[in-house]
């Protein structure tokens, strides 16, 4: 039966966000896959060329009506006052937050280092890596969205066998997210350090400087 | 203590010995040997008990689903035992749900318990829907939840359409009814859903557990891109 309503709104924007994620992570994989299948007939060749701009196309696409999904579901599903006690709608906002990051750190890693990005062997695994968290994120999402409609998920399954019950609010313990927080602080702070340390000392070829 | 909850908010409630009703679809005048009256949604619920059966009968305002549950774990909703059903064309969907969290249900088949309605029929017309069905007081499912002696926590609902799933809105409330004495007073929405910032603070500690993972994937990936590192070019 079709979705009557202002919720239609959040439908079409969920079907859309995840319609174009997925064809963004399924781009990335061919993309990574051609350059070892380098052989191949003249489809394989062209679906390879087309699919690294596809996945940037598709990622910002598939990034801002995520958002649209996200505000549609704030306004037109559930009561606020429901939405922010509901331990399942809880955990499907931040998985969503999560899968956000992974796709915005994607679309951004894209836009400052362009397409040569994917003859560098460090920036092609992060691309594919963001790729991957962002798409298992969706993954998750979209399960925790059917047991909010009251239906089942594929992914039930596998859930129960890892010991994940997403009916369960998720939160870190302060001292987990103070550990955290503190490892990042320090990696940065690491990596900046060491990145201003190499530039002054340039050596040829040793850079990955952005376009 | 129990016959002492009466009336309060809701309709009048009656306690009279009656014939057994016939799942027909129609609610008789008379039929069932009690009822209330949600006037605020106008919502009516029938009862009769006979042995260890109980006759239910739910009529609302409707051309969609209305919904029956009670003695809900909380919050909210959630361990509620819930009769569910609507008509579409002359056929009666029923099911026998239960609220596996706060604010969602599923079939109680699909959780590994049973449908335990008995009978059932319904009608609707321009004006309502009416369903009629019979189940047992106890039905033993791990997933309903009994009915004896004392005052329930009991749920009415229901919404414009026809499924199992669209949000009832304003069209809910909570009454405390005693199946077997035959009283009821109106609770208002008192299964209100739990403060977020009550007792150990869990909004909070879910924001910054959100917060936490947005600064991680950004962190790693930012400390990943500045970290220099010889450059392996590789044809592409």
């Amino acid at each position: 039966m079709p979705e009557t309503g202002r919720v239609a709104w959040h439908v079409i924007t969920a079907e859309l966000h995840t319609g174009m994620l997925t064809l963004a992570f399924a781009s990335t994989i061919i993309h990574l896959l051609g350059g070892w299948i380098t052989g191949g007939n003249v489809v394989w060749r062209a679906l390879v060329r087309l699919s690294e701009p596809t996945a940037l196309l598709a990622a910002i696409g598939g990034v801002l009506s995520l958002i649209g999904s996200i505000i549609t579901g704030l306004l037109y599903t559930w009561p606020v006052e429901v939405l922010l006690t509901s331990s399942v709608v809880l955990n499907k906002i931040a998985i969503t937050a999560f899968s956000l990051t992974f796709w915005t750190a994607f679309v951004v890693t894209r836009v400052i280092y362009g397409a040569p990005l994917w003859s560098r062997v460090r920036l092609r695994w992060l691309y594919v890596a963001l790729a991957t968290g962002g798409f298992l994120t969706l993954m998750l999402v979209g399960s925790t969205g059917g047991h909010l409609a009251g239906k089942r998920s594929m992914l039930d399954s596998i859930l129960h066998y890892l010991g994940i019950n997403t009916h369960l609010l998720f939160t870190l313990s302060r001292s987990a997210v103070y550990v955290l927080l503190s490892a990042v602080a320090l990696l940065l702070l690491s990596a900046t350090v060491a990145r201003v340390l190499a530039l002054r000392r340039p050596t040829p070829g040793a850079e990955l400087a952005p376009r | 203590m129990a016959v002492a909850i009466l009336i309060l908010a809701g309709g009048p409630v009656e306690a009279a010995p009656a014939p057994l009703p016939s799942i027909d679809g129609r609610i008789a005048e008379g039929e069932y040997a009690s009822h209330y009256q949600a006037r605020k949604i106008g919502m009516e619920l029938h009862w009769t008990i006979d042995g260890e059966f109980i006759y239910l009968a739910l009529r609302a305002p409707t051309q969609g689903w209305l919904a029956v549950g009670w003695d809900p774990t909380g919050p909210i909703m959630e361990g509620e035992d819930i009769l569910i059903g609507y008509i579409r064309g002359k056929e009666l969907f029923l099911q026998d749900y239960f609220a596996n969290s706060s604010v969602t249900h599923a079939n109680d088949v699909s959780l590994g318990g049973r449908d335990d309605v008995l009978e059932a029929s319904g009608s609707e017309d321009a004006t309502a829907t009416t369903i009629e069905f019979r189940r047992r007081l106890d039905t033993g499912d791990r997933f309903d939840r009994p009915l004896g002696r004392g005052a329930h926590t009991v749920q009415l609902a229901y919404a414009p359409t026809d499924d199992f799933v669209t949000y009832h809105g304003e069209k809910r409330t909570v009454v405390k009814i005693d199946f077997l004495a035959g009283g009821a007073v109106e609770t208002g929405l008192f299964a209100r859903p739990r403060s977020v910032d009550a007792g150990r603070n869990p909004f909070a500690s879910w924001l910054l557990t959100v917060a936490t993972g947005v600064i991680l994937i950004a962190g790693l990936v930012a400390a990943f891109l500045l970290w220099p590192r010889r450059n392996r070019n590789l044809p592409h």
